[in-house]
């Protein structure tokens, strides 16, 4: 096993394009690491120029303590997930995944109990002797996972792996990833658009946008102190919900809401911060969840607003409230015992003393 | 529900009438095909060199295989024969070797002239082949391979090449790329993923162009005649040519030469078509 680092690492496409921009990221040994963003984000860029089927413009790439810039992804000793699978058709699933192990010249004895050793773990040992195209997509990600795990490279990346799974197969294959990771204790790199992936199998999560990075940290780190307006916004479902409006002050420092009536008190713990912030135009963050009806409101909630609710969503345990208040749209999380009917006016309690502040022009995190 | 039913048997009719209409079309068109064969075998058969005959029967009174015998034993068949073996063998393993990887390399690299040489290939197959024979000849005579296998090989290949390298890049692109990221993640060099993953699947491909190229060369008259001028260099439609005067021609070794002549084609096709298949790819990416 060993880490992986890269450093400054840019890449420029033929034509000017920047898919990656100055990316630096340290990932430990036997860490599971997680690149999230939105589609072209320039995390697959990252992944490819990792596994060396991308050549690094500029910056370095450290694999243990090796400089890989310019080696051959053969010579990487890493191992890689396709989203799309990338199973070799014209062999059975046991060459499959015995196809790297034959090119390293490993002893077909050795060969044998490798393959049996991935297909038993993966469940996956019925159909050693079939065809990639008599497998169901589930199958043949575990064949894509078995062919990775085999050859016990260094680093395993994944590529969106399990973006064409249906839902209740991806729940499944995250948990069998996850408990992959801790049997192999292996050091992992995950590439993602999906955040609840993210969230539930880094140890750490990269976020990216516009091939930058912009906030690294464990995903309880990111949910409650994101760095910027995008890292709020991208981790969590439902979203953040985001007002824009002015710090002001009268007696105390309040928010006052730009395209909505919000005129919102800022609570002492945060007024010690907001200070610089005081008459310029910010973004308040409030997550669904710190949006409650009267019945649930519970210790510091100290503003509320009537809404009216234009669409509510059961999820079973709990119900996601849309409202629409002046030409912002908020949405809250309310337990399932809730459940108005739309068109229903609530009184909803802010509890601000967990809002965010970000700069209205720069994006970056006040509070 | 009577209605339904009798609108189903009108249905059923119409079917069975076109069905009807279809098959007796194939089987004209089946015997349009068969019907000179036969007529070329019968005449293989028949004594005394006779073209014409009013007999309508498939083997011919006093049938044998004389015409055959004698065109083993007292002609050069089997010259004629190894030397268009040698040839077409050459143009098609030339053929293929350059056709395979000269279609990767427009499939899958972006150099610098791509576009111009692709359409630089398609040209050259605009020029009917005739047009070109002058030029040929010249080239050939410069660099001394007027009466040479080389000559016709370097000719024949240079004909069906252009084809091929455009059949073959078209098929490569239906190959997922991913596919040879995954070989060489897994430890090929870019040469072995080409070798082992990509050729494999592309061998659909592969045989049209080896059937291409072994076509090209083997039934070729023209450019042969123009380029072969020694006898023991001759290639089998050179060969057959000889028994055709302008006195007598030697129908009958004529025909069982001809017959013999395409038994070598229609084996190579049935044994390449297990090849033909589609589908190869399937399974190998999500599609």
């Amino acid at each position: 096993m060993a880490g992986v680092r890269l450093s400054g690492v840019t890449k420029i496409y033929d034509g000017g394009v920047i898919a990656a921009k100055d990316v630096s990221i340290d990932v430990e040994d036997r860490e599971f690491v997680v690149l999230v963003g939105p589609s072209g984000c320039g995390k697959t860029t990252v992944l490819r120029m990792i596994a060396g089927l991308e050549e690094i413009t500029s910056g370095e790439l450290y694999i243990g303590d090796q400089l890989m810039n310019d080696v051959p992804p053969k010579d990487r000793d890493i191992a890689m997930v396709f989203q799309n699978y990338a199973l070799y058709p014209h062999m059975s699933v046991h060459d499959n995944m015995a196809f790297g192990l034959k090119l390293r010249n490993y002893p077909k004895l050795e060969i044998e109990e490798r393959v049996t050793e991935a297909a038993d773990i993966l469940g996956i040992r019925d159909y050693l002797s079939r065809k990639p195209k008599a497998l169901s997509g589930g199958q043949r990600q575990r064949v894509a996972l078995g062919r990775a795990i085999v050859r016990k490279p260094k680093v395993f990346l994944f590529d969106e792996p399990l973006s064409n799974l249906d839902a209740k197969m991806r729940v499944q294959m995250r948990a069998e990833i996850s408990k992959l990771h801790k049997r192999l204790d292996a050091t992992m790199i995950y590439v993602t658009h999906d955040q609840v992936e993210a969230m539930t199998m880094g140890d750490r999560i990269v976020v990216m946008k516009d091939g930058v990075v912009q906030q690294t940290g464990n995903p309880l780190e990111l949910y409650n102190n994101p760095r910027n307006k995008f890292v709020a916004g991208f981790i969590g479902t439902p979203a953040m919900n985001f007002f824009e409006g002015r710090v002001k002050k009268e007696e105390r420092l309040y928010f006052e809401g730009k395209e909505s009536d919000l005129k919102i008190e800022i609570p002492a713990e945060l007024e010690g911060k907001l200070p610089v912030a005081e008459g310029k135009d910010v973004y308040m963050g409030l997550r669904p969840e710190h949006i409650q009806p009267q019945e649930e409101r519970k210790g510091n909630l100290r503003s509320s607003c009537n809404l009216k609710v234009e669409i509510s969503e059961p999820m079973g345990n709990e119900v996601f409230l849309y409202f629409q208040s002046g030409l912002n749209p908020i949405v809250a999380r309310v337990p399932s015992a809730i459940n108005p009917r739309p068109g229903s006016e609530l009184k909803m309690y802010f509890d601000t003393a967990h809002a965010h502040f970000f700069d209205k022009d720069k994006e970056y995190a006040i509070a | 529900m009577k209605t339904t039913g009798n609108k189903f048997k009108i249905q059923n009719l119409k079917l069975r009438i076109l069905n009807l209409f279809l098959y007796f079309l194939l089987i004209g068109f089946t015997l349009a095909v068969l019907y000179p064969i036969l007529n070329v075998f019968s005449i293989s058969l028949r004594p005394g060199d006779r073209l014409l005959s009013t007999s309508l029967n498939l083997i011919p009174d006093g049938a044998s295989f004389h015409a055959y015998k004698v065109l083993f034993t007292q002609t050069p068949f089997l010259l004629w024969f190894w030397n268009s073996s040698l040839i077409a063998a050459a143009v098609t393993i030339t053929g293929v070797a350059l056709a395979s990887t000269a279609g990767y390399a427009f499939s899958r690299f972006n150099f610098y002239g791509r576009k111009s040489a692709m359409v630089g290939l398609l040209v050259t197959q605009m020029f009917p082949p005739t047009m070109l024979l002058l030029p040929m000849y010249i080239m050939l005579l410069k660099l001394h391979l007027i009466n040479s296998y080389l000559g016709v090989i370097v000719i024949y290949t240079s004909t069906a090449l252009p084809f091929c390298v455009w059949q073959m890049k078209g098929y490569y692109d239906t190959i997922p790329f991913s596919l040879e990221e995954a070989a060489r993640i897994d430890g090929s060099t870019r040469w072995g993923a080409f070798r082992k993953i990509v050729l494999p699947l592309a061998a659909p491909a592969l045989v049209i162009t080896a059937l291409f190229s072994f076509m090209t060369a083997w039934s070729e008259y023209i450019v042969a005649a123009q380029v072969l001028q020694d006898t023991s260099l001759f290639t089998l439609p050179l060969g057959l040519k000889q028994f055709e005067a302008s006195m007598s021609t030697q129908w009958g070794l004529y025909a069982a030469g001809s017959l013999l002549v395409s038994v070598p084609a229609v084996a190579l096709f049935l044994i390449l078509s297990r090849w033909l298949i589609s589908g190869l790819t399937l399974g190998s990416v999500k599609g």
